[in-house]
């Protein structure tokens, strides 16, 4: 009897001295010899397992933007395909702070534009609230970053908004002096602003627009590479 | 004695009240969503958030608003957006940045 209950106990003994040693084996050990393992005990647990890990690989890239190292088996193929997410995640980053900016210049620009229609309010009134906005154009305008698809757009924006400061400096610089052969010149002034203020306001909205495209189907590829990933 | 920023929130709140139809909702954001700030010697734009309804006109809202900008001399700064995009851009990190410490006015 007493030998029976001992070889029970050694049996549990040993039972559970296996189980921590595969624990602890589990976070210790190479996870490709994990997966030969498994592969070799229970194959169904390992596709489950990868897909589980490639899964949250790509929540990781999309939601959280981490830096995440992909490791597959082949080194080489690891290096391709790590560049690659990265290169599309950098480029979505960027488009996406662009499209932020272009957002509050077209907004900006249009609120300009319809400033300088009015009419029955203090010049100094308009332009006070027109030179304001100049510094926040070129504010934004220098927020924007480069990217492969819109290589000039911050200088084009930055440009075009120093370009419309210095008309509203000579409007200035005339209503400080007014004289009555001034007026006309002044006059003729106000409507050049307010064309280049109009045509900066739509260059505004076409960069927004082509910056939303480029948004678009940087996220449609990303989707399409990272499906096709999860299906390896 | 009320500041030019307290008529202008005034001004926006009711008109804000008046077109619920395409306005959904005005928070303020920037440095004056601290009322704090109202008192501040340091003049500042008004910076606005406003949800709009998909079949709002915008041109016809920045009409109005610059009317309002002018007449108390401050230069306000909206950021309209339409009720489709707001899910989507409450995810892209500036915006979500720039919604971090909004004051709802309407």
């Amino acid at each position: 009897m007493d030998l029976i209950i001992k070889l029970l106990l050694s049996t549990l003994e040993g039972m559970f001295w296996s189980i921590i040693f595969l624990f602890v084996a589990f976070f210790i050990l190479p996870p490709a010899i994990i997966d030969k393992l498994l592969k070799r005990l229970r194959p169904d647990l390992v596709s489950k397992n990868q897909l589980l890990n490639k899964f949250k690989l790509v929540l990781d890239y999309i939601l959280n933007n981490k830096k995440v190292i992909i490791a597959l088996e082949n080194e080489e193929d690891n290096k391709i395909k790590q560049s690659e997410f990265q290169k599309l995640i950098e480029q979505k980053k960027q488009l996406e702070h662009n499209l932020f900016f272009l957002d509050m210049l077209k907004n900006l620009t249009s609120m300009l534009s319809f400033s300088v229609h009015r009419t029955g309010y203090s010049e100094n009134d308009t332009l006070e609230i027109i030179q304001q906005s100049m510094e926040y154009l070129m504010h934004y305008g220098n927020q924007l970053k480069q990217t492969p698809g819109n290589k000039n757009q911050r200088e084009l924006v930055y440009t075009t908004a120093m370009n419309l400061n210095e008309q509203l400096s000579d409007i200035f610089n005339m209503q400080s002096n007014p004289k009555d052969d001034k007026k006309t010149e002044e006059m003729i002034k106000k409507i050049t602003l307010k064309t280049s203020i109009e045509t900066f306001n739509s260059t505004m909205e076409n960069e927004y627009s082509s910056t939303q495209n480029q948004l678009n189907q940087i996220n449609q590829l990303l989707g399409e590479k990272f499906i096709n990933f999860l299906e390896k | 004695m009320k500041n030019n920023y307290q008529h202008l929130e005034e001004i926006i709140i009711s008109w804000g009240q008046e077109k619920k139809a395409t306005i959904k909702e005005i928070f303020v954001i920037g440095s004056m969503a601290s009322t704090n700030n109202y008192n501040s010697k340091k003049k500042s734009d008004f910076d606005l958030l406003i949800y709009l309804d998909n079949s709002a006109d915008k041109n016809e809202l920045y009409k109005e608003l610059s009317i309002f900008g002018l007449e108390t001399s401050i230069l306000i700064h909206p950021l309209f957006i339409y009720e489709s995009e707001i899910e989507y851009k409450q995810t892209l990190p500036l915006y979500k940045k720039a919604m971090e410490k909004k004051r709802k006015i309407v």
